[in-house]
């Protein structure tokens, strides 16, 4: 490059460059010219006739067309934008009066600028959602709304009032179909402290629902997706809720015959824990008077046995520990006397 | 001749004088030298007074409003709302988080919380060639970026104009996801057997 330039400094100095470095020199004058160039007309950068020589160059030919004014030569700057830009529209260089640019700067040039960028038209713009125009659109949709209930600021009052929480989804997408088949599902969810279950009852629609139902929070929920139709689902869910709360107050006749494996808690009357402390008061009384004429009942109305089952619930339902534990070997010695 | 320069003067200036309050495309063709300080001005300072202000065709008052259809029937009160918002260019999300926000803010509503998941990349490489050339493979990917804006305590009637608005507004790319919370009573039949009356006798022949 340096050879060619002081070549070309030498063709400058004296009258004329030979004929094999004449062409190079104008070629290469037209492309330095090209890069440094600011113009605000579209440089020749990119498209299919780029590094070409422009029309204009021939300056024998007048311009083929007068040059446009474009239209933000003619804007003020306090006009009113949501006039010359009301709608979602693609973007129009001469009618948007900002000096934007846009584009990776090739050849060690700059940005291209908006005249003829095709990046700046394929990205959406927000022209349309000034903040005067928000406010505009705004002011006229305030009429439509209205306010929320006063009563229900806190989510203690809203689930007071309100228990039941329907969940529902709609999306906004594009596809070959309007419809997304996942809008038709709905999700219901309710305390089980805002019902109104006895004990049998709360076990029942607990053991009736299985993982619907969160011990940490106390929340049913009931999803449905079977039907084709969010109302349908809806009232699906609805109905399965009612369902579930009556047949959880009813009782069956083979609910009877429960056997203490399926109990959810120990429970100590009937039990084999009973029977042995009832035989062993017994036998203790056999050995020493000879008779036991204690009823059962009488048995296990005695502080000690009471004490004793006391101990006996706690480490079946709440597992074992070392407090537990020490309190059924307080129990048992109290029981037999040895203390 | 000075009686004709000073008339052309005068005629000069009196032109000048019309073309004033003109822009700068007109004050060229007029053929008006342009002064100093309009010459490198990108528009003018004040707007030309033929501009019209758009306004919204509709007037209304605010109590009463031929637009404005009041029913008796319950609102639905939604106690959450949550908008995902998900696109391929984070600059068009940012932008429409902007609207959102200013939307929101206008109409009084309460957005609790906007808050932006990782984007995800979901890569695949394929085969270039369509036999053999196992070594020589080409990679494609979608971009998705996220927004999530939370709302809170909205009526059925709020939630349908602002949605509406929003929705419509909904750049080119980019989807959106609403999930609606509303809050309901429990059906009137979830009482306990013995004080329905009616009821119970058909739920305990079952």
């Amino acid at each position: 490059f340096e050879t060619t330039q002081c070549k070309v400094m030498a063709a400058v100095c004296t009258k004329m460059p030979p004929w094999w470095l004449q062409r190079s020199i104008s070629l290469k004058y037209s492309s330095v010219r090209l890069a440094s160039s600011l113009s605000p007309t579209s440089d020749n950068q990119r498209g299919p006739f780029r590094g070409r020589r422009r029309r204009e160059d021939n300056g024998n030919h007048a311009p083929s067309r007068r040059p446009l004014v474009p239209r933000s030569a003619k804007m003020a700057e306090d006009q009113d934008w949501p006039s010359v830009w009301p709608t979602a529209a693609s973007f129009k260089p001469s009618a948007v009066p900002l000096p934007l640019r846009m584009g990776f700067p090739l050849n060690r040039g700059v940005q291209p600028d908006k005249h003829g960028n095709n990046e700046l038209r394929k990205i959406p713009n927000f022209l349309h959602l000034t903040p005067p125009a928000v406010r505009r659109h705004c002011a006229v949709l305030r009429q439509f709304c209205t306010d929320w209930p006063v009563a229900l600021a806190t989510d203690a009052a809203c689930e007071a009032h309100f228990p039941l929480e329907v969940v529902t989804t709609d999306y906004v997408h594009s596809g070959p179909s309007l419809r997304h088949p996942d809008a038709r599902i709905v999700t219901i969810k309710v305390k089980l402290s805002q019902l109104e279950l006895d004990d049998h009852a709360r076990k029942k629609l607990i053991k009736l629902v299985g993982d619907r139902y969160d011990k940490e929070t106390d929340v049913l929920t009931i999803t449905a997706d079977r039907c084709p139709h969010r109302k349908q689902n809806y009232d699906y869910t609805r109905y399965l809720l009612t369902v579930l709360y009556l047949e959880s107050w009813n009782t069956e006749p083979w609910e009877a015959g429960i056997t203490p494996a399926d109990r959810d808690e120990f429970l100590f009357e009937g039990s084999a824990s009973e029977q042995n402390v009832v035989s062993t008061i017994k036998a203790i009384q056999e050995a020493e008077k000879g008779v036991s004429d204690t009823t059962q009942e009488d048995v296990l109305q005695n502080a000690n046995v009471q004490q004793y089952r006391e101990a006996v619930v706690t480490q079946k339902n709440e597992g074992e520990s070392s407090e537990h534990v020490q309190g059924y070997k307080d129990s048992v010695k109290r029981l037999l006397g040895l203390n | 001749d000075p009686k004709m320069a000073a008339l052309a003067g005068g005629m000069a200036v009196r032109v000048t004088a019309l073309v004033a309050g003109r822009s700068i495309a007109q004050k060229v063709a007029y053929g008006i030298n342009r002064t100093v300080e309009n010459r490198f001005r990108y528009f003018l300072k004040q707007a030309a007074p033929t501009t019209a202000v758009f306004q919204p065709a509709l007037r209304y008052s605010s109590s009463t409003s031929k637009l404005v259809e009041t029913t008796d029937e319950p609102d639905v009160l939604y106690k959450k709302l949550v908008l995902l918002c998900k696109g391929h260019e984070e600059a068009v999300l940012d932008s429409y988080e902007q609207f959102v926000t200013m939307a929101a803010k206008e109409l009084q509503l309460n957005l609790e919380k906007i808050h932006r998941p990782h984007r995800v990349y979901d890569r695949i490489t394929l085969l270039k060639s369509v036999h053999i050339h196992k070594k020589a493979r080409v990679q494609y990917e979608i971009r998705t970026h996220f927004r999530v804006f939370h709302f809170k305590h909205l009526t059925g009637s709020t939630a349908n104009v602002f949605l509406e608005y929003v929705q419509r507004n909904l750049p080119e790319g980019v989807a959106m996801e609403v999930k609606k919370t509303a809050v309901e009573k429990l059906p009137d039949e979830l009482k306990p057997p013995g004080t329905q009356s009616e009821s119970a006798p058909a739920e305990a022949s079952q």
